[in-house]
């Protein structure tokens, strides 16, 4: 079953009178529970992909279904209702908000939500934080941890809401190349543990080998899927 | 404590450097409209204190058929139309509920005539002195000769009004059965040394709106000040209420009792243009100058023999001081409505309206002082709006991932109002407490003036800013909308912050 389904999709940006064809024609399905590689050269496209599947940018044309819902008609506040509900994110350089603690970080979307009680969000936060190995730092700062510290309360912040899928843009960028193994085998393993989807974006081979498939983007296009 | 609270908090304490910055400004912006607020407060209460309790009393009543309104401190120099018949109105106006106390009696403006040929304008006010101190609060101070003693005749001239003459005539004023004293009188005095001249009498001519009507020779009984605003106030000398109404030309039973020859009826009625009428037995020319004086008392023509009599009063202002808690406002309409529905030839003005140019330089004053106060509103609003401005602009990427996952604009909003709020609570609050001590220290200095300007300012002799909890709850308000309007623009830059400016900024 189709999580993300892809239609058609062009993205035209335009600086000047110049238009720029970031997507062309793409059409594309991610499977419900897959650990899938976004994989291609910097401005190939892969990051304006991501963030259309994830509802931060719009297509100048086509179609985007997500867990059944077309997206391009949505409001503003449904849009970030679907983000909040069913579309995690990690980012390459972490974004967490700093001026909170590793804990509320954690808890921060679950708030957000206004789904559960008090006690229900810390014991998820907690919890999150126990499968993500990152309790002894519960309540640091962001800026009292390391890049992949960081990224561990990235994770756990995109999964504590159980997501549909989790889309993660290059999220090994920022660490040396041992951190970034430990980050995508944690992310492998929750996507085992939890069959929460994994869309993720690298232009480095190496990784790939987590990846249960790759969809090669160049120049905007899908060459292979 | 809610989530918005929670970052809004830390981020001020994250950028403590920032806060502080704006957080100075409010404080500063709030510490200056407080001290307006109560300058403007103290100035208003100042003046209704002094004014009302030491001059004017709450409202005047003058004759209905009074037009002008600034019947105190008028600049045309008209006469204020008689009250014929005091005595048969004053119970009917003690009757009306809200009056407390009246003091009926005559103002006007007179020429002081002097050797220079230039007269002097100034204004004077007939009373009788007793029930005068007693409805003013005794509120003359003696500084030579005496007051005025029941039924005598004379002129109490303020400290002022001496300073005046002396700088228009060379001449200085003390009082009958006083003598110049060198060492206690001013600089500019002494200068005169042997040659300076001092008087003891002073002539002043009524003024009406057919020019001048009568002169009068007044003996100088004493030299006073007004405990309050003398420098304002002091622009009124005092006369007994007979030389008042001679030099106005209200006439009284005893002028009646004299009876003309025809020989001296003939002459009263000569031409003095052809003065060899003087020395001619027919004296039939119609008098242009006693026609004159004629036109001059048509005001008050209708009287008849009868109500010449002393006891009915010649008046042209009865002062009424009204019951405590009374709005002032509202009782003038009711007393106007009154006095028509019982057809009384009478109308109330109120103080602020009666004193004229004084309250016209209050309102003008307080008018500055409150676009002084705006002036710094609105300098805090876009220093504070510019500088929340580009603290938005440096957190795109903090936002913009907010909203990535999950944060409604609502949340961005409430954030950065909450930011504000926040501030303006501790520092804008530490304004107002500072701004208030500060005003208690001006009340403890006891700041005092003779200056006129600054008497209007400081509602009095002494510089006494109030702050009521009216004042407070506007500063408040002041504050409170600082910061409603300082925060809007760059709320309005937060809520237009997406997800993808900040993936953009990445």
């Amino acid at each position: 079953m189709a999580i993300v389904e892809l239609k058609n999709i062009n993205k035209d940006y335009y600086l000047g009178k110049t238009v720029v064809h970031a997507l062309k024609n793409i059409n594309l399905k991610i499977e419900k529970g897959s650990f899938s590689a976004i994989v291609g050269p910097s401005g190939s496209g892969k990051t304006t992909l991501l963030n259309v599947i994830g509802c931060i940018d719009k297509s100048s044309s086509g179609s985007v279904q997500i867990h059944g819902n077309q997206i391009d008609s949505l409001t503003d506040n449904q849009l970030t209702e679907l983000r909040l509900f069913n579309i995690g994110f990690i980012f390459q350089s972490f974004h967490l908000i700093p001026v909170l603690n590793v804990l509320e970080n954690i808890e921060f979307p679950l708030l957000l939500m206004n789904k559960y009680s008090k006690q229900e969000i810390r014991q998820k936060a907690l919890d999150m934080m126990k499968s993500v190995h990152i309790m002894d730092q519960k309540d640091h700062r962001p800026s009292e941890l390391s890049g992949g510290q960081r990224q561990r309360v990235a994770i756990a912040r995109a999964l504590v809401t159980d997501p549909e899928i989790v889309l993660a843009d290059e999220p090994t960028a920022n660490l040396d190349s041992e951190t970034g193994a430990i980050i995508l085998k944690l992310m492998k393993d929750l996507n085992k543990t939890r069959k929460t989807t994994f869309l993720f974006s690298t232009h480095d081979p190496e990784i790939l080998k987590y990846a249960d498939s790759s969809i090669t983007i160049r120049d905007g296009q899908i060459n292979a899927n | 404590m809610p989530i918005e609270l929670k970052i809004a908090w830390r981020n001020l304490y994250r950028h403590k450097g920032k806060s502080f910055v704006i957080g100075l400004i409010l404080c500063l912006g709030s510490f200056i409209m407080t001290i307006g607020n109560g300058v403007i407060n103290g100035l208003d209460t100042g003046l209704q204190k002094n004014i009302v309790n030491n001059f004017s009393g709450d409202l005047v009543l003058v004759s209905d058929k009074q037009i002008e309104k600034t019947v105190l401190a008028s600049m045309t120099g008209h006469t204020l139309k008689p009250i014929t018949n005091f005595t048969e109105l004053k119970p009917q106006i003690l009757n009306i509920p809200s009056i407390d106390k009246i003091l009926p009696a005559g103002a006007g403006y007179v020429w002081v005539l002097n050797e220079n040929g230039n007269p002097l304008d100034q204004y004077l006010l007939g009373v009788d002195i007793e029930s005068y101190l007693e409805f003013f609060n005794n509120n003359l101070i003696v500084e030579k000769g005496s007051l005025l003693k029941k039924n005598q005749r004379g002129v109490l001239v303020s400290t002022r009004m001496r300073d005046w003459y002396f700088d228009f005539t060379d001449s200085w004023t003390v009082p009958i059965n006083t003598s110049f004293d060198q060492e206690k009188a001013p600089e500019k005095v002494k200068k005169n040394g042997s040659s300076l001249q001092t008087k003891k009498s002073i002539v002043y001519m009524g003024l009406s709106s057919k020019n001048a009507s009568l002169d009068i020779l007044t003996d100088v009984i004493g030299i006073v000040k007004f405990k309050e605003l003398n420098s304002i106030l002091g622009f009124y000398c005092i006369v007994d209420m007979s030389s008042f109404r001679e030099c106005m030309g209200y006439f009284e039973s005893s002028d009646e009792a004299v009876h003309l020859s025809t020989k001296n009826q003939n002459l009263m009625t000569s031409s003095l243009d052809s003065i060899d009428t003087l020395f001619n037995d027919s004296f039939d020319t119609v008098n242009e100058s006693t026609t004159k004086i004629k036109n001059d008392l048509s005001d008050i023509k209708h009287i008849k023999t009868s109500q010449l009599d002393k006891k009915l009063g010649t008046y042209n202002i009865i002062f009424v001081k009204l019951k405590k808690d009374v709005n002032l406002n509202k009782t003038i309409t009711q007393i106007n409505n009154l006095l028509k529905e019982k057809n009384i030839p009478l109308q109330a003005i109120s103080w602020n309206d009666a004193i004229g140019m004084f309250g016209q330089i209050a309102m003008l004053m307080k008018g500055s002082l409150f676009l002084f106060v705006l002036f710094i509103f609105i300098v805090a609003i876009i220093i504070i709006m510019n500088t929340l401005s580009m603290a938005t602009m440096e957190r795109i990427p903090e936002i913009g991932m907010m909203r990535a996952i999950g944060t409604k604009k609502r949340f961005i909003q409430t954030m950065f109002l909450a930011e504000t709020s926040l501030l303006s609570f501790v520092f804008g609050g530490a304004g107002i407490i500072l701004g208030s001590i500060t005003i208690i220290g001006f009340k403890l200095l006891k700041l005092s003036t003779s200056h006129e300007m600054l008497q209007i300012l400081y509602g009095g002799d002494t510089f006494s800013p109030t702050l009521d909890f009216i004042s407070v709850g506007l500063c408040v308000l002041q504050l409170s909308l600082i910061v409603c309007l300082s925060s809007i623009y760059p709320i309005y830059l937060a809520r237009k912050i997406t997800p993808l400016d900040s993936v953009l900024r990445n």
